[in-house]
């Protein structure tokens, strides 16, 4: 299994100066955006998205397409390149912002020209202070040569983007949570309906969230043409994607692929295996939102639909392998607790049930559980998911509550033994 | 109004960057951090007239965000990453250790005000898991050891400004990917590093 390099060549073939403009137009960088506003037409570019069959890289994969053609008619309308990047296993993003701003702010320039929007902001998280440096630096040297500000490249067309730093919330990944944030409000999500950002976004103003991987795959869509990029991966799952490697495998990364391989087949090879030769005892799919695999089912493919039809998602693409000495009761803790302290606090089912469920696990992975706990476990999961069916139905305004199930779902549904272990059998109740 | 001419004048360049005033909030908080090491009220009372909003209104957002501290961090904020690929990957030792020598539990502040400790959500830094920030400079592919050697480094050269290139070489190990790129940029102080808001400089 090889890689298929689109989005990562020009950081490859530059490792050393691939964030700087110059090198980046050394290789034809900004080549797409100009002739497409000289020569192309926001209507055309629509048709190229849309026939690329691209779907968003951020986790909930929207074809981008469909996603741009909601967006209503304003004199004011916005995009927000959400680069929140959070999501335990994730790192994608951040590669593409510290390697190579220039092809995001490319993608977001000829966005703006499809979409008629003269302002676009990036909202990365806090944590990300270099990677937010490396796009701040790429966007004030895109500014001194013309590509931002007043009639760019010198068509008709103004464009300014501001580079805004969150503060340390997972929940501001959510894009409304995210528009309520950049407004200087806390970072809560919004009712969906009225609120979806197409028709009442930043500001009430109809505006387009996109993540960071979504954009930086405009620049080779449109120069290439979306049939090109229709041709690679699989049918639902076009183009190539980069999938973060974590966990327990020899060779950690991101790794940008088409879909369409197996899980084992990309840890094998491109992650060189598991370490010290030890077999996976689960993995997490695509970040730490979704349902667990276990080390039996590293047949499935990588594609959108495939992870779905098992009962998980594809998410942000992160993979997490877990090796058959993990303490999968102290795994499912971690990222319970990692829902408990990023829930925003709005929706009782997640506020309480959250922290309910890190408290249980915390007494059980300390070998002070009950008998009782796992049945209690299961009740709450029921009370944030009725039903713990996947997709998950929600009690919420947004997917975070049953985000916090999933792990507790997969424990019990594939590894009940190793939870039932831990439960000091004397202590009945 | 006590934040200086130089900051005031910087805080309404913020301001201006935004369509509407109450965007700067985020920023001009991380301003007010970098300036007290923590969101004081008199920086809440400062945003609250610079932005046109009650100083409950951005107490309620200074306080929803981890990043805002609301009381006096060390010269050097210890972020340990302790989710998912961190906790399979050793973390809680990591952690230990860390809390060993700096002898600081969660979200404490030594009394010299040096150090500020906190086991955090996932950093981004999974592929190189363990992984730590230092004032959001991160540092991956770290042993519990190299953490301490990390903090009595921090301790014994006390640098003005912290450079992730520079803990990386000497303390850590295994990347998330190749950084590539050689950079002598970095963090002044417990706010995030950032052009905008003049909390980053280059090492000479």
């Amino acid at each position: 299994m090889k890689e298929t390099i689109l989005l990562t060549k020009h950081m490859r073939d530059n490792p050393e100066d691939s964030h700087l403009i110059e090198s980046y137009e050394k290789n034809n960088g900004y080549a797409t955006a100009r002739n497409t506003l000289l020569s192309s037409s926001p209507e055309n570019i629509l048709e190229e998205i849309k026939s690329s069959n691209i779907r968003g890289r951020g986790g909930a994969g929207f074809p981008t397409g469909v996603k741009w053609g909601f967006l209503a008619e304003d004199e004011d309308r916005y995009l927000v390149i959400n680069a929140d990047e959070s999501e335990p296993g994730t790192f994608k993003d951040r590669i593409l912002l510290e390697r190579d701003p220039h092809q995001l702010i490319e993608g977001i320039i000829i966005t703006c020209f499809s979409a008629n929007i003269k302002e676009a902001f990036i909202y990365i998280r806090g944590e990300y202070a270099k990677p937010a440096r490396r796009v701040q630096q790429a966007v004030e040297q895109a500014y001194e040569k013309g590509y931002l500000g007043k009639n760019i490249f010198g068509s008709e067309m103004d464009l300014d983007i501001v580079v805004h730093l969150g503060a340390g919330a997972y929940i501001c990944g959510e894009e409304t949570a995210l528009l309520n944030s950049l407004e200087g409000r806390r970072g809560e999500p919004r009712l969906k309906p009225p609120y979806f950002p197409a028709v009442k976004g930043l500001y009430m103003k109809p505006t387009l969230v996109n993540n960071v991987e979504t954009i930086s795959s405009v620049p080779w869509i449109i120069e290439h043409g979306g049939e090109e990029y229709n041709k690679l991966g699989v049918e639902g799952s076009t183009g190539t994607r980069i999938f973060s490697l974590s966990g327990h495998v020899n060779n950690p990364g991101n790794y940008e692929i088409e879909m369409g391989s197996s899980f084992g087949e990309f840890v094998d090879t491109l992650g060189a295996g598991i370490r010290n030769n030890k077999k996976v005892k689960a993995y997490i799919p695509g970040g730490a939102s979704a349902p667990w695999f276990r080390g039996d089912q590293l047949d499935i493919k990588m594609t959108i639909d495939d992870v779905a039809n098992n009962n998980s998602m594809l998410g942000s693409g992160a993979v997490v392998m877990m090796d058959e000495d993990t303490n999968l009761v102290s795994a499912a803790k971690s990222i319970v607790s990692f829902f408990a302290h990023e829930s925003c606090g709005q929706c009782t089912p997640c506020r309480e049930g959250t922290t309910w469920l890190e408290m249980i696990l915390d007494r059980i992975a300390s070998g002070r559980g009950r008998t009782s706990d796992i049945n209690l476990l299961l009740d709450v999961c029921d009370n944030i998911s009725p039903g713990l069916s996947w997709p998950p139905k929600m009690t919420t305004i947004c997917p975070l509550g049953p985000s916090a199930v999933s792990p507790i779902t997969s424990l019990m549904n594939d590894f009940r033994d190793e939870v039932e272990d831990l439960i000091p059998t004397k202590v009945l109740l | 109004m006590s934040w200086d001419e130089k900051l005031l004048k910087q805080a309404k360049k913020i301001i201006k960057l935004y369509p509407q005033k109450r965007s700067a909030l985020g920023p001009l908080l991380h301003l007010a951090q970098s300036k007290d090491g923590y969101i004081s009220d008199d920086s809440i009372s400062v945003i609250s007239e610079l932005v046109g909003i009650t100083e409950v209104q951005v107490k309620s957002v200074s306080t929803f965000y981890s990043m805002y501290k609301q009381e006096p961090t060390g010269k050097y904020l210890l972020s340990v990453c302790k989710s998912i690929s961190c906790e399979i990957n050793n973390s809680s030792e990591v952690i230990k250790k860390v809390q060993e020598f700096t002898g600081l539990n969660n979200n404490e502040t030594d009394e010299d005000g040096f150090f500020t400790f906190e086991a955090v959500e996932c950093i981004g830094a999974c592929g190189g898991a363990p992984a730590m920030q230092v004032n959001y400079e991160t540092v991956e592919g770290l042993t519990a050891e190299n953490a301490i050697n990390l903090c009595s480094w921090l301790k014994e050269k006390q640098p003005d400004i912290v450079v992730a290139d520079d803990m990386q070489e000497d303390f850590g190990g295994v990347k998330s990917f190749d950084w590539a790129i050689s950079d002598s940029t970095g963090a002044t102080s417990t706010a995030p590093g950032f052009q905008t808001l003049k909390t980053t400089k280059v090492k000479k």
